[in-house]
């Protein structure tokens, strides 16, 4: 028998041995990967192996279930059944939170992270979507406010009846998280789109930077008015084009302003922020569309000079686009007018 | 000292053991390299059914066989990949033991293994083509001939001397 | 060489013959792809060539739609969802276009990015 052992062994071993060998080879294809989260479709194309990937997937699933504001078991939906006694927050959660007061500081409250009792109203459950009457809206009203959180270092307040709802910057923090973590696998080139929230790694793999479309707002999907070319950036939009309900004629949109309880009504159609933290870029960019076209310019001018970057569309045709977006930004649309500020 | 040999209970598992853990190895290797179509593998665990094929005949073959598919499939927990292996691994078994019956001495493991792993691949293929019920994925089938062809080729000739030098040894042995 | 190797080889000449005739001859120009996700797993693909007909598409617990497909073009025609916004998203006939059905968690999209130099990546909404 033993004549017969050696060679197999042999083979074994070697086989064995290659097999360790080309697997710890990095696969040099792009390779892709999508799934539904955060309600929304969600994909990572990356130069990266398939563990990579397993991990940053596994990663969003659980900032998903940590911060979403609609699952009563996140820590986001517990807290807020806890509103009015104080609770604790996981340092993740904190720190989350309070970035997302300072900008709500920075935009004057027109982006504001407790206005879960007003977005719960808007959003309806399920099939009929009609309007909440005035009544709700203005309830709603009273339960909101970004000034009456006391968050303190992990301690957090809030008063009865409010809500925090996360969701005009979570979809930021998880393409940041997503992204730190591509990096520490020493991946070089990599796109994650989290349901139109775009974060970039390097370039594409061929070399070139990495196009992102920007949706025409006044379009149906797919249908962009410009490409950016970008390395290392993240590129967020934002607009009552995407999720909305239609009632006896009117439209209503999904962004809600702090100021009126209803949907914002801007004189802008679609906002794009280009920045280096998608955090920022996703509370921009709801903060701006709310603030209108007067208080948006006037600010984005300000964060032009912290190296923001900014691509506004008025409801009647014209764009802004900032200076620093000269050959980076290349509009494509006939019918929009670019404009100074 | 006395040894199990390859007729008794305690040696056909020994044997079983190995290969499979041969063939696992293989399909480890696999995943390194790059695929020709999607979702199919090249199939170099063939390699080791045959030798198992040639060597102790189809009994050890299709036992190595199943305990390969088994645990390659608990391994990657991946439902569709199984399924591409269970039907690539079937297939190409079949027809190598087929051919096997009709040629007996008349012909050589290249072409059993060429035979094999065209066969594997085309299985694989049409396994994808049901469950995605796509046609238009036909249009691989030339390119997985070829590959089929190229890898059955190179494993054949390797399987083949193997199996000559290890039935030598026995020979020797045996006196 | 054997006889047997002779028989595999001309099995082997005469399978890789049939199967590259319809590449050989096909004139046909690139028909478009419309791929269907279910929980971000690929299902389904269908081309988009030929005429318009109907096609179920089953989601978890039981759930499906049903999208009209052909003429180069795609939509989601019924769902069992309780809000029906994929239907509401009407015709995808671009390529990287997509719509999606997110109680039922399916997404078509179109293959490909757009003509050649002015193909993107993705899209920013």
């Amino acid at each position: 028998m033993r004549p017969f052992l050696r060679p197999l062994f042999a083979v074994a071993l070697v086989a064995l041995a290659g097999a360790v060998f080309f697997r710890s080879l990095p696969r040099e294809a792009p390779i892709e990967r999508r799934g539904f989260m955060m309600g929304t479709a969600v994909s990572i194309r990356a130069l990266a192996d398939e563990e990579t990937l397993e991990a940053a997937f596994g990663l969003l699933r659980s900032l998903d279930e940590t911060f979403s504001a609609h699952l009563e078991t996140s820590e986001i939906g517990r807290v807020n059944a806890e509103a009015g006694s104080p609770t604790r927050l996981s340092p993740q959660a904190a720190s989350l939170l309070a970035e997302a007061l300072a900008w709500a500081d920075r935009t004057d409250g027109a982006f504001d992270p407790t206005l879960r009792p007003l977005t719960r109203l808007w959003s309806g459950d399920g099939q009929n979507h009609r309007p909440p009457t005035e009544e709700a809206v203005a309830r709603g009203l009273g339960d909101i406010g970004w000034k009456r959180v006391r968050l303190d270092g992990d301690s957090l307040l809030l008063e009865a009846a409010m809500g925090l709802d996360l969701g005009g910057i979570a979809k930021g923090h998880a393409a940041d998280e997503t992204a730190r973590l591509l990096r520490e696998r020493h991946v070089a080139s990599a796109l994650i789109d989290l349901g139109g929230n775009i974060v970039v790694i390097g370039g594409r793999p061929d070399g070139g930077p990495w196009r992102i479309g920007i949706q025409d707002p006044r379009k149906s999907r797919g249908e962009c008015l410009g490409v950016v070319e970008v390395r290392d950036l993240s590129v967020v939009s934002s607009g009552n084009y995407e999720r909305f309900f239609e009632w006896e004629g009117r439209r209503y949109g999904h962004i809600v302003d702090p100021s009126t309880g209803c949907p914002a009504d801007s004189d802008l159609s679609g906002v794009t922020v280009l920045s280096e933290r998608s955090l920022d870029g996703d509370a921009l960019a709801t903060a701006l569309f709310v603030m209108g076209r007067e208080k948006a310019s006037a600010l984005a001018g300000e964060l032009e000079k912290e190296g923001f970057a900014f691509i506004l569309a008025g409801d009647d045709g014209t764009l802004y686009a900032s200076p620093s977006l000269e050959g980076v930004f290349r509009l494509e649309s006939k019918e929009y007018r670019l404009e100074e500020r | 000292m006395p040894s199990p040999s390859d007729s008794s209970p305690a040696g056909r598992v020994l044997i079983v053991g190995l290969l499979s853990g041969l063939a696992l190895a293989l399909n480890l290797l696999e995943g390194g390299l790059p695929l020709p179509a999607p979702g199919v593998k090249p199939g170099l665990a063939n390699a080791v059914s045959l030798m198992a094929l040639l060597l102790y005949g189809p009994r050890i073959a299709w036992s190595v066989l199943a305990v390969r598919l088994l645990l390659a499939g608990l391994f990657s927990g991946n439902l569709f990949a199984f399924g591409c292996s269970v039907s690539g691994g079937i297939a190409a078994m079949t027809v190598m033991m087929g051919l096997q019956r009709l040629f007996g001495r008349d012909i050589t493991a290249w072409a059993l293994s060429a035979a094999g792993a065209v066969t594997h691949n085309g299985a694989q293929l049409l396994f994808v083509i049901a469950l995605v019920g796509s046609r238009a994925l036909l249009a691989y089938l030339p390119l997985l001939i070829l590959s089929g062809l190229a890898s059955g080729l190179a494993v054949g000739f390797i399987a083949g001397w193997a199996a000559k030098r290890l039935e030598e040894i026995r020979g020797e042995r045996n006196g | 060489m054997k006889k047997g190797d002779k028989a595999v080889l001309l099995a082997l000449a005469g399978l890789l013959l049939l199967s590259a005739l319809p590449r050989l001859f096909a004139v046909k120009e690139e028909p478009r792809w419309a791929v269907v996700y279910v929980d971000g797993i690929e299902r389904k693909r269908f081309s988009l060539d030929g005429p318009l007909h109907r096609e179920e598409i089953l989601a978890g617990e039981g759930h499906r739609c049903v999208v009209t497909l052909g003429e180069g073009r795609i939509r989601f025609s019924e769902s069992d969802c309780p809000d029906r916004l994929c239907v509401a998203q009407g015709w995808l006939d671009r390529p990287g276009q997509a719509a999606l059905c997110l109680p039922n968690r399916i997404e078509i999209r179109l293959e490909g990015s757009g003509k050649g130099g002015d193909a993107i990546d993705a899209l920013s909404f």
